[in-house]
């Protein structure tokens, strides 16, 4: 599950990348990277820029564990499943789009992000299409940032 | 194969939500820890708001002392109950965490059923500046809905005058059915006028106007003495 010939992540990466989520998932439910009023979504960025580098079980493990950090109250929320779809859907098609993986990045999560309030709130996305752009492009920044740092820590094999 | 693969898919939907449900038991414990690392961090925050923004006029630590001073005169002079109003009971909470998407403006606060914390309690800072009310109470926190979730309207007075206005709640909350025939300016104060609260406590002030030729009636934004990412602490009222 953990090694595998064309990432070399191994178990010790995979429990970094479970922390970092983890991490990541707690910081979202604080205001402390709140840029005028712009919270990122730490949680997709990172997944996002994983994808690349896990395989299928350690990734839809870290979709798990950043949903558990990141349940807000109890109850149902039609946002968290949409969520969950959304970097599973970045997961399929990551390798199907052209260009450099960074750029892909930048491209799935534009997309995972109008996504997300598509399927989650899509009265979010034409009340407040502005903040829905502004929050694509913090998410961007800090996907496109989490990629490389990943490339670092993951791409032992590469 | 393929087979395989959609039975894949559903084991994990399957355990997907077993673990949404119990993740729900620990909720508490989570939101404790992101309230310990929001403290942690908050001295960063401060540092880098500090060099490389500039803070909102109003925003200092005695400018919003000054503003809360203002809201208790205010409070007082319009509260029909001014003898209850000191007497008026108090829980303060801490926040715990805040949603975690930017389509909400909730926030969780460490005190629930158990502290006496009702649904519809008015939240406020210090008992005078208005920050938002009791959505949802569960036994030892509860959640709060604030002025920057979408989809609340209330009915407030701008200003000494009385003035009507509507408050559109949201991103970017908004004065709505301002007649254009009274006089608003910028600065004047806008105050609860909602059977929900007590008569006068004090949400902001009036900030910019907008005046459309066509419209019957003119909009203007708010500005609030507080920045919600910089209270730790608030203080909900207990009938």
């Amino acid at each position: 599950m953990f090694r595998e010939a064309r990432t070399g992540v191994s178990f010790r990466d995979f429990i970094l990348g479970v922390f970092i989520i983890a991490a990541g998932a707690l910081i979202q439910n604080t205001d402390f990277l709140t840029v005028a009023s712009i919270k990122p979504n730490l949680s997709l960025s990172f997944l996002i820029s994983f994808s690349f580098f896990f395989p299928i079980n350690a990734y839809l493990f870290l979709v798990a564990i950043g949903l558990v950090f990141l349940t807000f109250q109890p109850g149902f929320e039609l946002l968290f499943v949409a969520f969950a779809v959304s970097v599973i859907g970045v997961f399929i098609l990551r390798n199907k789009l052209p260009g450099k993986a960074f750029l892909n990045v930048m491209v799935l999560t534009a997309l995972a992000t109008a996504f997300l309030y598509l399927l989650g709130d899509a009265k979010f996305l034409y009340t407040a299409p502005i903040t829905v752009i502004k929050e694509m492009v913090y998410n961007v920044l800090v996907s496109v940032f989490m990629y490389f740092l990943a490339f670092r820590l993951f791409a032992h094999g590469r | 194969m393929r087979r395989h693969g959609l039975l894949k898919i559903f084991a994990f939907l399957g355990f997907l939500v077993g673990l949404i449900y119990a993740s729900q038991q620990f909720i508490t414990s989570k939101n404790y820890l992101s309230y310990a690392l929001s403290l942690a961090l908050r001295p960063v925050s401060v540092a880098v708001k500090a060099v490389v923004m500039d803070s909102a006029p109003g925003k200092s630590a005695l400018s919003l002392e000054n503003e809360r001073l203002k809201a208790q005169i205010l409070a007082l002079a319009k509260s029909s109950y001014q003898s209850t109003f000191n007497g008026n009971k108090y829980i303060s909470a801490k926040i715990y965490s805040t949603y975690p998407f930017n389509n909400r403006g909730l926030i969780t606060v460490n005190a629930g059923s158990r502290q006496g914390v009702i649904k519809g309690a008015p939240v406020t800072l210090d008992g005078a500046i208005l920050v938002g009310q009791v959505q949802e109470v569960f036994e030892s926190f509860s959640v709060v809905r604030t002025f920057f979730d979408a989809g609340w309207e209330v009915p407030v007075k701008i200003s000494k005058d009385n003035k009507d206005a509507l408050l559109v709640s949201g991103k970017e909350p908004r004065l709505t059915l301002i007649a254009k025939e009274i006089d608003v300016q910028g600065g004047d104060s806008v105050y609860a006028a909602s059977k929900d609260f007590d008569f006068g406590m004090t949400i902001g002030e009036v900030k910019d106007i907008y005046n459309d030729k066509g419209a019957l009636f003119r909009e203007a934004s708010i500005s609030f003495p507080y920045d919600l990412g910089d209270i730790t602490e608030i203080a909900i009222l207990i009938r």
